[in-house]
């Protein structure tokens, strides 16, 4: 029944007429699959703003690209990706542009990114930076299930108000919350939480001295460890990098959103498959 | 008697809580051979750098730590792990514990810690042979756990603050499931996954008959004071500031180890970016004292 007026003789409260706010919610879920030596695009299932493009790459490798048409994040919001690569697929997955987190009236928007990698698999998740706004909640999680010998890069990174605009974050709250399983074994987990008077805790020593823009770089590989000498020359006094039991970390602190990128772009592109980035990436 | 069901805090308390006292004042010692003393959880790093440099910055830096960095997450696994072996629950802890471990060093101090500890507590294993607290450590005493006789006598009888019933399944017995489980037949522990420090000392503390808040608050205590005295041999701080940073962090503390007592693993969460950078920058650090 379409109905243009509504009739408000019967009804006792206006306030159940008054339509909820407008949410976004995007869910994605795409899955590649090995097939005469290349890597192809085998299903794809996209619902409300999140979009996803495959641009031409040139290699055996495909580039997927998330779009959220909302054109940003807030209070309510819910995302979602999932990613499967089956055995022996290789991909690269990233963001159109950087999510930007809007102030919200109280409630956080969430995000559930979910990875599943078959053996011989490989998936570079290389989002784009996340921008939270004055005000802005988000509750981020990643999920991913390894099975064998398969390979996953994973790069959170997060600005806390963009400094050169004088945007200042006095209240909101960010968690971000990673589970990396292997065979049904948790190999690394991460728990980020920052709330509250988040400028004023930057500024603390042990929490981030100052900086405003912080990533995570996550690769999980058989001897993942050798690319640690050449991790630390990249990221030099921007942040620190270890390597044990079968995965690399890297974090990295920067005073703002490009001097974390002038760091992560050459770091992303030295761990990643390809050893180049998408072009979204570029500085 | 027992109260705990999920995230309840536990408030009856059995007697002999100068039992409970006397263990967590040894298992939380400084003379207690974990080794603590050779681990500085990247502050030796952080002072290098300049960000911990006199009494202020050591209090600033431990009091982050505690309200939402590295000891805090250790707070909320360890009331997990504490709820898991009184429930007679062989849980996830341990392996979440490991896997939040944000670096090769700050995993080693972890597990050799946890590894450490759970071999100490074998004296009172033997010790108490045939009594409730050989639930307390692992082998020899860990695989006849399931034979050893009710809980009663002694430890069962008041209600005080300070001590709770030894938990029905203890950390021991999960240990002898799990070992016979995936080999069907006991074999010594030195096959079994290890097991992180704040999870070693919450499942003791429960096998052990001491309450959750009591534990935290000791573990915290001697979270901090371990590194106030590594940052006293390292900055020119004299052990008078030393003290007066454990004084003014006491109520931290108190108020983390409450909160963490009826947290649940959804509380886990960690600012102290900057405190993991430094612990991941150590492994680099020229000349060092500390092992993180």
């Amino acid at each position: 029944m379409n109905r243009m007026f509504v009739d408000t003789s019967r009804c006792g409260s206006i306030g159940s007429l008054l339509p909820k706010p407008q949410r976004a919610s995007g869910k994605v879920r795409v899955t590649f699959r090995r097939r005469e030596g290349a890597t192809c695009l085998y299903r794809l299932h996209q619902d409300g703003s999140a979009k996803v493009r495959f641009p031409r790459t040139g290699g055996d490798a495909p580039e997927a690209v998330l779009i959220n048409m909302a054109g940003g994040m807030t209070g309510g919001d819910v995302f979602g990706t999932e990613v499967e690569m089956e055995a022996g697929a290789r991909a690269t997955l990233t963001t159109q542009a950087c999510e930007r987190i809007y102030r919200s009236t109280g409630t956080t928007v969430t995000v559930e990114n979910r990875i599943g990698l078959e053996a011989g698999s490989r998936l570079d998740w290389l989002p784009q930076e996340t921008i939270l706004f004055d005000g802005g909640r988000l509750a981020r999680r990643l999920d991913a299930d390894l099975a064998g010998d398969a390979e996953l890069l994973a790069v959170e990174s997060t600005v806390f108000g963009r400094a050169a605009m004088g945007e200042i974050i006095n209240s909101g709250a960010f968690r971000d919350r990673w589970r990396i399983r292997r065979d049904g074994r948790l190999i690394f987990a991460d728990e980020l939480f920052f709330e509250g008077d988040i400028a004023g805790r930057l500024m603390l020593p042990a929490i981030m001295a100052g900086n405003t823009a912080m990533a995570t770089v996550l690769l999980v590989a058989p001897e993942c460890e050798r690319f640690l000498e050449p991790v630390r020359a990249i990221v030099g006094d921007a942040g620190g990098a270890s390597a044990w039991n079968g995965k690399l970390l890297v974090r990295i602190a920067a005073v703002d959103g490009f001097s974390l990128r002038r760091v992560l772009v050459p770091l992303l592109a030295a761990l990643s498959a390809n050893r180049s980035l998408p072009k979204v990436w570029q500085l | 008697m027992r109260t705990s069901m999920g995230r309840t805090v536990i408030t009856i308390m059995t007697d002999l809580p100068e039992r409970a006292l006397l263990r967590l004042m040894t298992w939380l010692s400084p003379a207690f051979p974990v080794g603590a003393f050779s681990y500085s959880h990247g502050l030796e790093r952080a002072i290098e750098e300049g960000l911990v440099g006199d009494r202020a910055s050591l209090f600033g830096w431990l009091g982050e730590l505690l309200q939402r960095g590295s000891a805090w997450n250790d707070a909320v696994l360890l009331a997990e792990s504490w709820r898991e072996a009184q429930a007679g629950d062989c849980g996830g802890t341990a392996e979440l514990a490991e896997a939040l471990a944000g670096s090769g060093e700050r995993h080693m101090e972890t597990m050799l810690q946890g590894d450490a500890f759970r071999q100490a507590l074998i004296a009172w294993a033997r010790a108490g042979e045939g009594h409730p607290n050989s639930r307390l450590a692992p082998s020899p005493s860990a695989l006849s756990a399931d034979t050893s006789p009710p809980e009663g006598g002694e430890d069962e009888s008041g209600a005080r603050r300070l001590s709770s019933p030894p938990g029905t399944g203890g950390d021991v017995s999960c240990e002898a499931r799990r070992i016979r489980g995936s080999h069907g037949r006991a074999k010594s522990n030195a096959a079994e996954p290890g097991m992180p420090y704040s999870v070693a000392v919450g499942a003791a503390a429960a096998a052990g008959g001491i309450a959750l808040e009591p534990a935290l608050v000791a573990y915290l205590h001697a979270f901090v004071s371990n590194l106030v005295q590594a940052a006293v041999r390292l900055v020119p701080l004299g052990q008078s500031d030393g003290v007066a940073a454990l004084a003014a962090l006491e109520g931290t503390v108190l108020a983390t180890a409450a909160r963490a007592a009826t947290s649940t693993l959804d509380d886990l969460g960690s600012a102290a970016f900057m405190s993991e950078i430094m612990a991941m920058r150590h492994e680099t650090q020229y000349s060092r004292v500390f092992r993180s």
